[in-house]
């Protein structure tokens, strides 16, 4: 209230005029305005008038049964996907089914000329395989 | 101040500050008395109800007085009515400045003095005339002020000098004897 005693000094004037103002406001009672409160509040049972303080707790209570609901629903969800779908063996299996194409598209890119088999001398396994050396009965001494 | 208050806490809470709840929402209402008692209604039911909800984080008559001038916006939304109502306060605020020398009745006088500073506020800018409401019929601090407004107390306090200012220039300098 500091604040409002400093900035009042020297207004008196005006509050002498607001003072007449409020002397002059004709209240209506106020169980009036508020009983008429209560009954707009009952013609629009949407807003739910609050009984005794009690409207906050069941808010949240109403609240919380729909989140455990919602949590509930979500946890059954993840374990029925879970139980049907068995994602680690289905990973396995579309790894091997990937890993086969691939090999088929390997082999079947692989071509071979008419007359290769020509090239398969006798002895040519030696030309193409590596000597092992220093390895006794290797032929390498 | 508790945050859950129980109905009947609410309601002697909303009957202790109910006249000067009442003085508010005639200014948010453009001095209608009518339209102030619907406001008032509205706010009560508003509170009662659970639709608005005092959090203990200021007093509560400022917290009230926010709910109400935020209803208030509300009604006048839907009907202008407090603006013809105050352009006939500015007439009638009129006629009484030119007769006022002819009745020296200190009864009447007084109250065209009210009629008068009532059609002086509806020229006021909104924020000049709740401040100047706030702070001189409400007795609030302008920081209390602010607060039912929702500005800064700097934004308040302007409005407050400025507001004062151009009251007394358009009641005239008798306002001062």
């Amino acid at each position: 209230m500091t604040d409002a005693k400093l900035t009042h000094a020297g207004d008196d004037d005006l509050r002498a005029r607001f003072g007449e103002l409020r002397a002059e406001a004709r209240t209506p009672s106020f169980e009036s305005v508020l009983e008429r409160a209560a009954a707009a509040a009952r013609e629009q049972p949407a807003l739910g008038v609050v009984h005794g303080g009690a409207g906050s707790r069941r808010r949240v209570l109403k609240v919380g049964a729909w989140a455990s609901a919602a949590l509930a629903a979500t946890l059954a969800g993840l374990l029925l996907f879970d139980g049907d779908f068995t994602p680690g063996s289905n990973a396995d299996e579309q790894f091997t089914e990937l890993v086969a194409a691939y090999s088929q598209d390997m082999s079947a890119g692989a071509w071979r000329s008419p007359t290769s088999g020509l090239l398969d001398v006798p002895g040519m396994e030696l030309v193409r395989g590596m000597p092992l050396l220093g390895l006794p009965g290797a032929g390498g001494r | 101040m508790p945050a859950e208050l129980t109905r009947e806490e609410l309601e002697a809470l909303l009957e202790r500050h109910h006249a000067a709840s009442f003085g508010w929402a005639m200014s948010c209402s453009g001095w209608n008395d009518a339209d102030a008692e619907d406001v008032l209604q509205t706010t009560y039911m508003k509170v009662v109800s659970g639709r608005a909800r005092f959090g203990g984080r200021s007093a509560f008559r400022t917290w009230l007085f926010g709910v109400i001038r935020q209803t208030a916006r509300e009604h006048a939304r839907r009907d202008r009515s407090h603006a013809k109502r105050a352009e006939l306060l500015a007439l009638e605020a009129a006629a009484t400045a030119s007769r006022s020398g002819d009745d020296p009745a200190a009864g009447v006088e007084a109250a065209d003095r009210s009629r008068t500073l009532l059609a002086a506020l509806t020229q006021l800018p909104d924020r000049q005339r709740e401040v100047l409401h706030l702070v001189f019929y409400q007795d609030l601090s302008i920081r209390e002020a602010a607060e039912v407004m929702e500005v800064s107390l700097g934004s308040a306090r302007v409005h407050y000098e400025r507001g004062k200012a151009r009251l007394r220039s358009i009641l005239g300098s008798g306002s001062h004897d």
